[in-house]
């Protein structure tokens, strides 16, 4: 059951980033992901975890794809622009970004979750 | 509670990371891109790899009949429309896809809208473009092409088409500069064309040496100032030859000017970048191995990225042409139909006039003008700085024109009277609309009517045989002297009176040598009555050209074309026949490697970095006085010839002499300090064996200077002052070799490529062949069949709506 929920949430995230994101704001899937943290997840640890790795990975593999069929690498463009941190922290903090804010608000989510309907204390939260 | 903190808590957090990302929070001591929205993998700069070369269909209600764009494998687009007004919407549209930052750039340049997007460290740059008053001449140039429906119609075709790119933009198609930058392109109109164009004008015409001038005659002396500034040249070839006979208008201003304004200390003014300049040349069937004319141009201008042309075809059922376009602006500034070819190189005469300004007092209000004040007319501008409150601006205009501010208390002030920023009377955007459909010479040199600045030596050449040049656009009419100096502005005689009658511009048809050359030397010899002053005359490159043209009966197109490659440099070789009589032990092994070299600039050789370092220390050495002038006092040093005119005719000058030794130097002197010097200077490039590649690095800087987005340290051959006057940051910008026989055939190469987008495989795909001096065969065709399938990219079908 928790494994058919995560799925979800990934598949959620994933098309929010590839069709969303063509026609709303990038961080539409930092929202989607506070839904998600309120309806979906019940673990905290999961509810920041998840879908920051899921985002993360997301973005980090479209940015890897357009790489791959670029005419001229915008990897090394992109880190010459920034002091030539070098090809794999680029990917990296293009990842993290949109990790940090959807791990964030789906956390928030959760523990927004617990505000307006408390668990009762006896049953563990999972 | 905890919970109520948990969500609050990461909430903020998220929200932080969000509005940091998103650009709405910014860290002052790290400027960084909003980079949520730059790295997003969607609409971000990754998008900006994926190309699509699939072919489109479009439509419009605006074009009148259906039309059609083909992009060869070099990206050129062909445009094949049916009417002029359809191509030229086309052309806005071809040149908005391929180069819409650049047309971005040019105009918030140009009207001091950089720190808008790219915040306070531009500011300094729009404010010191507000001293110069380009968009005040833009402004005047827009009012007046309004006067005139029918053309004005015409541009707008232009703009229609780059608005309909823009308009269907998407965000993820952005150029990239754009994202970097976090701004939206806006739609184009007819005062963003008019800033491109006065941001040409500016490269081209701008600037001026009368306050240099001024300075110079009040510090140095008359007789001094003369013997350097004033010596006659006569080694150049006038663009004219010197047999022409010249009527004059009786009407014109030919009082000299008598004015001695004393020098000004402690005010900065730019100074010329040294080397600018063009060369074009053409012959005739008498000359050329088939029997067909042919016209080379080779226009040199700032080296970047974009490069400053775009290529295109622009076929209609009533014309065809083919050439170079500064994007922004519609026509083909430098090209050939199925009858003429043209080029241009700059006239470099002397379009900007100074005046002392004398204030009522330092409000800067009122002006004194034939003995009463005046209210001068007061410009404000918002110059808006992205992240910053905006700054105003005021700018003043008097019957002098726009007032350059050189002084905090008004007391050094100097208005500028600019020939591009004076009305013209007729609308000159639409020369090189005009020129793509000249069919003969007389409709060649009747559309040059109608242009106005920068002026530019327009050479032709017909497929009837005709070759010829025309001195054209708008000059004062000058008295002797007038222009050198810096003039008495109280007084509105001073003014300038007239421009000089567009049939009384210098003209040659068909000469007897049968060739004509320019490369921004002196237009005629001193029989043409009107005074002439020029800001950066040729001495060397036009020299060379003349004589190789001279000395062969008979040309071949591969010799044509191997000339635009040609790093001969007469300079060199005239300063060091010149200074070989100083030959003795002491130089010998410096000097020996010269006599040895075949002045040629070539990358691999270690000669001309000798020779260059040589000339350079010799140069600041004789010119000691000037240098310490120049502490005080905006000040500039002789052409660069006149110290082998010195050395050759006077080595006694006094100016050879040493400000800081008792004895009198004279040229030798100096000479053999120099060598001393450069031998014991352990970085010369004697001790360090550099050759040219090494010692001279040829740049090519992104509009924004990103090296990301650059072609930089390139080991080149050439030097300005050769035909292959690849420089620094400029060079040649468009070599084209134009035959026309009866079926025109024509070559070219621009450094950089069609693509605006660093990320673009078009983007500097033309570097290596530039760099060689190889010449891509241009496709000039008929119909949209004629381009072999395989050298098709990419087709635009735009129908009518």
């Amino acid at each position: 059951m928790k494994s058919i929920k995560l799925s979800i949430v990934a598949v959620i995230i994933v098309l929010t980033i590839v069709f969303g994101q063509e026609v709303l704001p990038w961080w539409i899937s930092g929202l989607i992901s506070f839904i998600c943290g309120f309806f979906i997840i019940n673990k905290r640890y999961t509810a920041f975890i998840f879908p920051f790795l899921v985002s993360g990975l997301t973005w980090i593999v479209l940015a890897f794809i357009k790489e791959n069929s670029a005419e001229v690498s915008i990897v090394n463009m992109v880190s010459e622009i920034f002091k030539n941190v070098g090809k794999i922290p680029i990917f990296f903090i293009t990842g993290l970004i949109i990790a940090l804010v959807n791990g964030f608000f789906s956390l928030s989510g959760n523990y927004f979750k617990r505000v307006v309907s408390p668990q009762p204390a006896s049953r563990k939260i999972r | 509670m905890k919970n109520i903190i948990g969500f609050i808590f990461n909430a903020l957090l998220g929200l932080l990371f969000l509005l940091f990302f998103n650009g709405n929070i910014k860290l002052e001591k790290l400027p960084l891109p909003a980079l949520g929205k730059f790295l997003d993998p969607v609409k971000g700069i990754w998008s900006n790899a994926i190309h699509s070369y699939d072919d489109i269909v479009l439509s419009s209600d605006i074009i009148h009949e259906d039309s059609k764009v083909i992009f060869d494998e070099r990206y050129i687009p062909h445009i094949y429309a049916q009417s002029l007004e359809d191509a030229l919407f086309l052309q806005g549209y071809v040149e908005a896809k391929t180069r819409l930052f650049q047309m971005d750039f040019l105009s918030r340049a140009s009207s001091s809208r950089l720190a808008e997007v790219l915040g306070p460290t531009a500011l300094p740059i729009d404010i010191d473009r507000r001293k110069k008053g380009t968009e005040y001449a833009a402004q005047i140039a827009v009012e007046e092409w309004k006067n005139y429906p029918k053309e004005s119609a015409l541009l707008q075709r232009y703009i229609d088409g780059v608005n309909e790119y823009i308009s269907n933009l998407r965000q993820k198609d952005y150029p990239m500069e754009y994202k970097l930058l976090g701004f939206k392109p806006e739609p184009w109109d007819m005062t963003k064309g008019a800033h491109v164009f006065k941001y040409m004008s500016d490269v081209l015409s701008y600037g001026s040496n009368d306050l240099a001038n001024t300075n110079l005659r009040g510090l140095l002396g008359e007789e001094i100032f003369t013997s350097l500034y004033l010596n006659p040249d006569n080694l150049t070839y006038p663009i004219i030859p010197n047999d022409k006979i010249y009527k004059k208008d009786s009407t014109s201003k030919t009082i000299a000017d008598t004015t001695m304004i004393k020098p000004i200390a402690n005010v900065s003014f730019e100074k010329y970048i040294p080397g600018i300049g063009s060369n074009n040349w053409a012959i005739n069937g008498s000359k050329s191995s088939t029997g067909n004319p042919i016209l080379c141009g080779d226009p040199h201008l700032m080296l970047g990225l974009p490069s400053v042309w775009i290529e295109l075809q622009i076929k209609t059922p009533d014309f065809n042409a083919y050439g170079v376009s500064i994007p922004g602006m519609p026509g083909i500034m430098i090209g050939f139909n199925e009858n003429m070819a043209w080029t241009e190189t700059n006239v470099g005469m002397d379009m900007e006039d100074l005046y002392t300004v004398q204030w009522e007092d330092a409000s800067r209000k009122r002006y004194l003008a034939d003995g009463t004040y005046h209210d001068a007319i007061l410009n404000i501008k918002e110059i808006k700085v992205k992240g910053k409150p905006s700054v105003f601006d005021t700018a003043y205009i008097t019957k002098f024109g726009y007032v350059r501010k050189l002084s905090n208390d008004a007391k050094n002030d100097l208005a500028s009277s600019w020939m591009p920023a004076q009305k013209t009377g007729r609308p000159d955007f639409t020369t090189f609309v005009n020129l793509m459909q000249a069919k003969n010479t007389e409709e060649f040199n009747s559309y040059l009517k109608v242009f106005s600045n920068p002026p530019q030596n327009f050479l032709f050449a017909s497929k009837n045989g005709d070759i010829g040049l025309r001195i054209n656009g708008d000059f004062p009419a000058r008295g002797p002297n007038d222009g050198l100096y810096i003039e008495d502005g109280t007084k509105t005689t001073n003014l300038w009176a007239k421009k000089i009658p567009f049939e009384e511009l210098p003209y040659i048809l068909n000469p007897t040598s049968g060739y004509i050359t320019s490369s921004n030397q002196k237009s005629t010899s001193d029989n043409y009555p009107y005074f002439y002053t020029m800001r950066h005359p040729d001495h060397h490159r036009n020299r060379i050209i003349n004589d190789l043209l001279a000395k062969k009966p008979i040309f071949t197109l591969k010799e044509m074309k191997e000339m635009h490659g040609n790093s001969v440099s007469y300079k060199a070789r005239d300063f060091v026949q010149a200074v070989m009589k100083f030959s003795d032990d002491s130089n010998k092994a410096y000097l020996n490697k010269l006599i040895k070299w075949d002045y040629y600039f070539d990358k691999n050789n270690e000669a001309p970095a000798l020779f260059m370092e040589l000339f350079d220390k010799m140069t600041s050495l004789t010119f000691d006085e000037i240098d310490s002038l120049a502490k005080n006092y905006h000040v500039r040093h002789p052409e660069s010839h006149m110290l082998i005119k010195l050395v050759n005719e006077q080595p006694e000058h006094i100016i050879f002499d040493l400000k800081h030794t008792p004895a009198v130097e004279t040229a030798k002197d100096i000479f053999n300090l120099s060598v001393s010097e450069l031998l014991k200077d352990e970085n010369s490039a004697h001790n360090k064996k550099t050759v040219w590649g090494q010692s001279r690095k040829t740049n090519l800087y992104h509009i924004l200077r990103l090296p990301a987005f650059s072609e930089l340290d390139l080991a080149t051959d050439g030097h300005p002052e050769t035909i292959n006057a690849i420089g620094t940051a400029w060079g040649p910008s468009w070599r084209m070799v134009v035959e026309l026989g009866e079926k025109i055939e024509a070559w070219g190469v621009y450094p950089g490529g069609q693509m605006g987008s660093p990320a673009s495989k078009y983007y500097k795909n033309f570097m290596p062949n530039w760099l060689r001096n190889e010449h891509y065969k241009l496709h000039f065709s008929n119909t949209p069949e004629d381009i072999a399938k395989e050298n098709i990219v990419q087709t635009i079908t735009i129908k009518r709506k």
